[in-house]
Parts: structure tokens; sequence; C-alpha cells
């Protein structure tokens, strides 16, 4: 089987990047792949020496010659898969749906360009004259469209022989706009480097012992409920003095959380790192003793962090809402994005602080559930069943 | 019994004239004299009086000159000890004039007498008898609008009674003269007038008895620009006839400074606008009436002249400030010079106020006593110029004087002419534009309706195009796959034949050779 495979690549910084590098040479062992990507160079050496990686305006030629079975696509939300949205349209194939909601990155390929015509069309292909009366209602000085209620993801399903997805949670709404589309659960997988001690970890980053450490993982942003972990982890430290909360990751402009940790007495004991490399940031992973990963609204992502954490063994504290739900109840605490999520969380992280052996526990059972469900083996094998179905669909 | 004469006034209203006449000619109690005094009609009323009604004694001015002086013209003519005034577009009842002869008869305190007013329907009060409201002059009459039931049916004295049909003892004509011509072309001369014999010590009585029934056919629409601008201009001139300047300042200028505020169509602030500034341009020339009191009577000094300025001068600017803010401007204060010129452009007064206030507020040039400031011996020095200008030049210079100041007058009066004509220019055009305004907008609205639909349809397709492509491409993929596919198995197949061949290649060279021997 020949499948060309567009999919963003390290060093461009997408989550996408590690997920593809990673799958890719399981992949290689049912396929034969040939990478296409935009205008960089891979810096990935063993990406560079295994695989055939062409750019993407490269494709037509080698489409007559080569004769692929199959198009894959990565398709997500960040600007970096512009080219393979457009190549999914000319050439449809299976499209990997990272995330349901598309609407930031149209928008930007639309709007954040001057193309406003183009995201009218965008909402109207998707919504019809509701979607272009709202754009164009917009641009007249109106409400902003809501980007969460019309995900504008419409167009990429309906270019596609099948979608592979990471959670039930997005299949059931694809189903739901789209009735009938071909679409498979394709667990997102675990990969991890080898993963340091927590007091190995902590040595090497300047933390002590007897902290107690909180920590979020990924990029900060509104939409991962910080200011909400503030505020009731300034609660939480009033009982627990040695406590401190990292935030692993770098922050999203406009985005700020300095005058918040101010006001909540937090100066000093809240951290940020900024973008770190994989290999601190597993560190940062072992060196915690509880993780809070919040996301509300969601967008129907799945979040390679949480799985990191979950597989190192770490508790972990996720919001109650599409893929992190489906997680089973007992590999994490969930928190409802309700009314009294604020009390909620720091009712767990009293518990967890005030139970080592509960922590251990619920690391414990994450890990070997991660392990059993999320393996980079598993994956590959439900890509090639998956477009081996298509394949056989379209005799 | 007191002889009644009837005067009616004539202007344009030739389909009520004779209905009014001959409601008049069948009287109970005859006219001594019947009067129609015709305002330079052009619509025949004239010629219909002088064939039709040949006992009437016809007299035609030959320009308009409004009510009062129509009027006048026909009360300087009446003979009778008592005179009627009728409207043209009245209905008189039989026994009107001996009613109100009756009236008279009873009380010759009496000096003005005043009728039932009915509408057309002949139950709807228009008028029983009129009440001007202090402190704006606001006039309003008794009973109006009201179905006619009885309720009144005494008669009773009142403030005024309307000049559509009334009735006026001669001698009133004799104590305080005619209607005041300035009021021109008609409203508060009737009010005025009753006002003036009252100061004179007349009765002025409304007479339920003497029954008319009006059409209401005014000459001036009711919410036109130009009723609105002669009825306040007119009442302006009433005010400052009678008001002191602290009757002015503490009473008239709040109230009428609040009631500003309220809403009111575009004309009646066009028209008020045009008043206020009439009235400041032309209130120095006024003729003064005798007031109620002598004491209260406003004396014309340079006090008063700046007050009255500024009280008419900011209630235009506040009417102009209201047009562009709402109503929203703040008082300013009086007493206290004119308000400094605000930064926005559009609340600056307009070139044509700026004018007529400059030009009121210098035009009537007076002398001015002699001053020395000399220590001691300045006032032997003023009082010596003073008696040498008495007797050398004051005649000279005052004879100068007058004619500068009728100069100015005429000057001004001009000015004002022209800001008419360039008002009612002004006003046709904004009429003009807004007409063109309203259709543009029309045109706007419907071409914005089709572009909008037109948008819609051309959304449709496009969408339905893009949905299309979509699907095709699709299927195109489809089919491109399943080549593909067909492609790789026949290379396939391809290369298992070429192997099978490869393969079968020896034997077969094996078998020709054992052939060859076989046949050798």
């Amino acid at each position: 089987m020949r499948i060309a495979y567009f999919s963003p690549l390290n060093p461009m910084p997408s989550g996408i990047s590690d997920y593809s590098e990673e799958l890719l040479p399981y992949l290689a062992r049912h396929a034969q792949i040939d990478l296409f990507i935009d205008d960089y160079e891979p810096s990935n050496r063993e990406i560079v020496d295994s695989f055939s990686i062409f750019h993407h305006q490269e494709f037509e030629r080698l489409a007559r010659e080569r004769r692929y079975d199959m198009c894959l696509y990565q398709m997500g939300n960040s600007p970096y898969h512009e080219y393979i949205y457009r190549q999914s349209l000319r050439h449809p194939g299976v499209t990997v749906l990272h995330d349901y909601v598309l609407h930031h990155f149209l928008e930007f390929i639309t709007v954040g360009r001057g193309d406003l015509i183009g995201y009218i069309r965008e909402m109207g292909y998707a919504y019809g004259l509701e979607g272009t009366g709202l754009a164009r209602r917009m641009f007249a000085g109106g409400e902003r469209v809501q980007r969460y209620q019309y995900p504008l993801c419409e167009r990429v399903v309906d270019s596609s022989l099948g979608l592979i997805v990471h959670s039930d949670y997005v299949a059931r709404l694809l189903d739901e706009i789209r009735p009938g589309t071909k679409v498979t659960k394709v667990n997102q997988h675990l990969s991890l480097r080898k993963v340091p001690s927590s007091a190995t970890a902590r040595a090497s980053l300047g933390l002590g012992g007897d902290q107690f450490v909180v920590a979020s993982f990924g990029l900060i942003a509104p939409g991962k409920r910080i200011d909400l972990i503030l505020r009731a982890f300034a609660r939480f430290k009033k009982k627990h003095p040695n406590a401190i909360y990292l935030l692993v990751g770098a922050l999203v402009p406009p985005y700020q959380i300095e005058d918040g940790v101010h006001e909540l007495g937090l100066d000093g004991r809240v951290k940020v790192t900024g973008h770190v490399d994989m290999d601190t940031f597993q560190a940062y992973m072992a060196a915690c003793d509880v993780a809070i990963n919040l996301r509300f609204p969601t967008a129907g992502e799945t979040s390679a962090s949480v799985i990191r954490l979950m597989g190192t063994g770490k508790p972990v504290i996720v919001s109650n809402v599409g893929w992190y739900a489906e997680l089973p109840d007992d590999c994490c605490l969930k928190v409802d994005p309700a009314e009294r999520e604020e009390e909620t969380l720091l009712a767990y992280m009293e518990f967890l602080a005030a139970n080592e052996g509960a922590r251990q526990e619920l690391g414990t059972t994450a890990r070997a559930y991660i392990e059993k469900n999320h393996s980079l083996v598993g994956s590959a094998q439900g890509y090639i069943a998956f477009i081996r179905d298509i394949l056989s669909n379209l005799a | 019994m007191n002889r009644i004469s009837v005067v009616v006034l004539s202007y344009n209203g030739k389909g009520y004239l004779e209905d009014c006449l001959r409601s008049v000619l069948a009287q109970s109690h005859p006219p001594y004299q019947l009067i129609v005094v015709d305002n330079a009609s052009s619509d025949g009323s004239p010629e219909l009086v002088r064939e039709r009604f040949p006992q009437a004694e016809l007299i035609r001015n030959h320009r308009n000159l409004g009510y009062a002086g129509g009027m006048n013209v026909g009360l300087r003519e009446a003979r009778g000890e008592l005179i009627a005034l009728l409207n043209q577009d009245t209905v008189v009842q039989e026994n009107l004039l001996a009613e109100l002869t009756r009236a008279f008869e009873m009380d010759v305190k009496i000096g003005i007498a005043g009728c039932k007013i009915l509408l057309a329907d002949g139950v709807t009060i228009q008028h029983a008898g009129g009440i001007i409201r202090y402190p704006q002059a606001l006039p309003d009459h008794y009973g109006y609008g009201q179905l006619d039931e009885g309720q009144y049916d005494q008669m009773r004295e009142v403030d005024y009674v309307t000049g559509a049909a009334l009735a006026v003892r001669k001698a009133v004509l004799k104590d305080v003269g005619y209607f005041d011509e300035a009021f021109f072309p008609a409203y508060y001369e009737d009010a005025d007038f009753c006002f003036r014999a009252r100061e004179a010590g007349y009765k002025i009585v409304y007479v339920p008895r003497a029954v008319v029934l009006h059409h209401e056919s005014s000459t001036l629409g009711r919410d036109s620009y130009n009723y609105h601008r002669a009825m306040h201009r007119n009442r302006l001139r009433f005010i400052l006839k009678r008001y002191n300047l602290r009757q002015l300042q503490e009473d008239f200028y709040p109230a009428e400074k609040e009631w500003l505020r309220a809403p009111r169509s575009e004309n009646e602030r066009r028209g008020l606008r045009r008043a206020y500034l009439e009235t400041l341009l032309l209130w120095p020339s006024m003729p003064w009436a005798k007031a109620e009191k002598e004491e209260e009577r406003m004396a014309d000094t340079d006090e008063e002249r700046l007050g009255v300025r500024e009280i008419l001068g900011a209630l235009h600017r506040s009417l102009l400030e209201g047009d562009h803010q709402h109503g929203s401007a703040e008082p300013p204060t009086l007493h206290k010079g004119v308000q400094e010129a605000k930064t926005d452009d559009l609340l600056q007064p307009s070139f044509g106020s700026q004018l007529v206030e400059g030009l009121a507020s210098k035009w009537h040039a007076q002398e001015r006593p002699f001053v020395s400031h000399k220590p001691l011996i300045g006032p032997l020095i003023a009082f010596i110029r003073e008696m040498w200008n008495s007797v050398s030049t004051k005649w000279f210079v005052r004879a100068i004087l007058q004619q500068q100041n009728e100069f100015n007058e005429a000057l001004v009066r001009a000015v004002s002419r022209s800001l008419d004509e360039l008002d009612i220019r002004i006003g046709a055009l904004d009429t003009r534009v807004s007409r063109s305004l309203d259709e543009l907008d029309i045109r706007i609205g419907a071409l914005d309706t089709r572009v909008s639909r037109s948008l819609d349809e051309l959304d449709i397709r496009i969408c339905d195009n893009d949905r299309d492509s979509t699907a095709l491409a699709v299927e195109i993929a489809k089919v491109g796959y399943r080549l593909n596919r067909i492609e790789n198995q026949l290379a396939a197949l391809g290369e298992r034949l070429a192997g099978i061949e490869q393969a079968l290649k020896p034997r077969g060279s094996a078998s020709n050779e054992s052939n060859r021997i076989e046949s050798s």
C-alpha cells in the first residue's frame, strides 16, 4: 500500500508534528509512505533518513508516477495546516480530524489574510444563508460569529472519504452534522521518552523535595481555565504553604496571568516556564505531585499532555467534557465546568494532597489504562485497517 | 335701541361669504349698516358682493391689510353705536344681533362682547370666551372641542373674546383706539384690543345666546410655518406691550424656556425661531399701548433694551441649540451679556440671526447726555455744554437723528423682508431636498432589498456550486484511487506474467532442442 501523508513535522511547533513523527515508523511497517510538507526543512533526522519527503507542490507529478492508494491528511487548528486543508479539498482522502472546531483556523486563513469573501463562502458552505448572513453582519460591525457554535469543519468532512477521530465525542458530533459519514475512532497514542524519577527531575529543575508541586501542561490560554485554577490554588495554599503551581508551556498572547497572580497574593508561588523541550516537559511531569489540565469549552480536541501525564503515572484532574469525559473514572478526577467548579477542584486538590496512597493508585491505574489503549502499535493498526476498509468500499 | 353696524372682513373666501352675508341679512334685529371690507381678494369675492348684496357697503382695500388693518377700515366707516365684526367663514343665528344688542344695553360698562362659536357641525364648541394664560400669554378658548350641552350658557366676563365674531361699543374706539395693525396679518389683535379696553375700564363679556357657526377656514394652515411665525410673533408683541422687565425675566423667560423643551413640529420650531428674530429686530419701534399700571410699563432705557435683547436672543439661541441638541442646551445667564460663543460650529448663531441681533442692538440712535470727567468743575462743564447744545444745535441734530432713525428702521425692515424671502426660499428648498431625500431613501431601500435578494441567490448558488464541486472531487478521487488500484494490480499482474515467462523460457528452449534431435 502506498500512502501520501500530509502533516506538519518538526520544527513546526505543533503537537501534530510530534504526533506524526511518533506514528510514522509504526505506519511504515504496513505501508510505503511519502511525506508532503510545506516550505521548511524537517529537523528530525530519523524521519528524514527513513522517509521520502517532498514539497506539497510536487504531489501532482508524484501522484501520476507513484499512484498512491490513499492520501492521508493530519488536520488541526493551527496555521501549519493550510496547505493540508487546500490539498484535502483538491484530492480527497482520509482525514485525521484532531480538532472538531476548525473555525479558528479557517478564520485565520480567510479573514486573517483580508479574504472576507472567502470567510463568507466558508460560512455559506457550512450553514447556508444563515452562515452568510452571520458573516456579513459581523463584517458590518455586528456580533462576532460564535466559533464553537459554528465549527466550520463541514467542508473538510464532506471532502473526506473517511475520517479518523480520537474520541467517541467527536464521532457523535460528526454523525449529528453529517449522518452516514465514514468515521472511526483511533485513540491518540502515548509517546513517552525516558522519564526520570521524581527526585532526579526535581533536582534538575531546582524544585525542593518537600514542595507540593501542582502543575498544568501545554499552551496557556483562557480555555484552560487557568484563572479558576489560580483562585482554587490560592485557597489551597493557605493550608499548604509549601505548595507551588507550575504552568509548563507558553502563554498564548494576548492572554496574561501576572495581574491575577499578584491580586491573589501568589507572587513567588506560581511559575510560568514558557515553551520547553520535550525532555524538560517530561521532567516537569515527573516532578509534579498533581496535574490539573482543565478545558472548557472544548473544540473536540484530544490532549496529548493528559495522555502523557497518565502514561507517566501521575494523578490528573480534568474537565468532565468531550474526550476527557470518556476517560475511565478510576483513571483521573473530573470536574464539571458548572457552578461549583472551583470548590470541586479545591476539594480534589485537598484530597490528593492529603492522600499519597490515592495519588499513587490513581497514577498506576491511569498508566495501565493508557498503555493498554493508547499504544502506537494499536494506532497504526487502526489507521491501516480503516484505510483498507475505505479502499475495499471503493470497488 | 342701539343701532348696530356689521363689518364682514373678506379675503379670498368667496365660497363662504355668501352664506355669511345672507345670515346677517336674515337677522331678527336687522343691521343698521352692513359693511364688507375686502382685503384685495383675487377670487371674485367683491364682484359677488356687488352683484348679490347691493345693500352692503363694499370697501375694497388695494392690498391685504390683515385682520386688524381690514377691520379698522370697517370700524372707521361704521356709524352704529355698536359694531359687530364677523369673519367671512361664519354663519350667524338669526337672533345674534338682537342678543348682542341686549347684552350691551344691560350694562353700559360692557365694551366688547363675544359669541358662542360652534364648529360647522353645530354642536362642538370652538369658543365660549377666551383666556390668556400668564406668563407666556398662550391663548385658550373655554369649551374648545367640547359638545355644547349648556355648560357655557352663563354670560360672564372673560379675558378676551375672539375676533372671529365680536361686537364693540363705538365709544371704546374713542377711548382706546382701534386694533393694533402691527399684529399683522392676524392673531392677538383681538386679545390686545380687549386688554386695552379692560384697562380703560370696560368689561369684556361672553354672550352665550349670541351663537355663530364657524368654518374656521384660516388663510394660514394650522401647522404651517407662516401660522406659527405670525402667531408667536404677535404673542411676543402682546407680551412686550404689557410686561415689565422683571416679569419678563422672572416669569416669562423660565416658563418659555421650559416650554421650548417640549417636542413640536418642525414648522412650529422654524416659526418660533423666526418670531424671536423678528421681535428682537423690531421691538424698539413698537408703539407702546397703555399698560395696566403705568409704573409697571417698561421704560425705554438702555438696561431694558439690553434685558429684552438678552431674553429674546437667549430664547432664539436656545431653540437653535435645541434643534441640534434636542433641547439639552444650558440656559444662558441673563444680565451677564450674550453667552460666550460655543466652539461647535453647529451651535453658532446663524449669519442671519447675528445680523439681526447686531442691527437690533444698534439701529436706534439716541441723544447722549454730556459728561465731563474734570474734577469739581466737570458737572458745570457738562451743564454748559448741555445748555449750549439745547440753544444752538439740539433741534438741528434731533431732526438729523430722527431722519437717521427712520432710515435705519427702513433698512432693518428691508433686511427683515430679505430674510423673510430667504426663509421662504430656504423652506421651499428644504421641502424639495427633503422630498428628494425621501425618494432617494425609498429607492435605496428598494435597491437594498434587490441587492440583498441577489446576494442571497448568489450565495445559494455559490454554496450549491461549492458542494457540487466537493462531491465531484470526492467522486473523482474515488475513481482515481480505483484506477490506481487497477493499474497497480495490472502492474503486479504484468510482473507476475513476466516472472512466469521467465520461468517458462529455459524449459521451452530444452523442449525445442529435443524436438530437433528427434526429427534428425
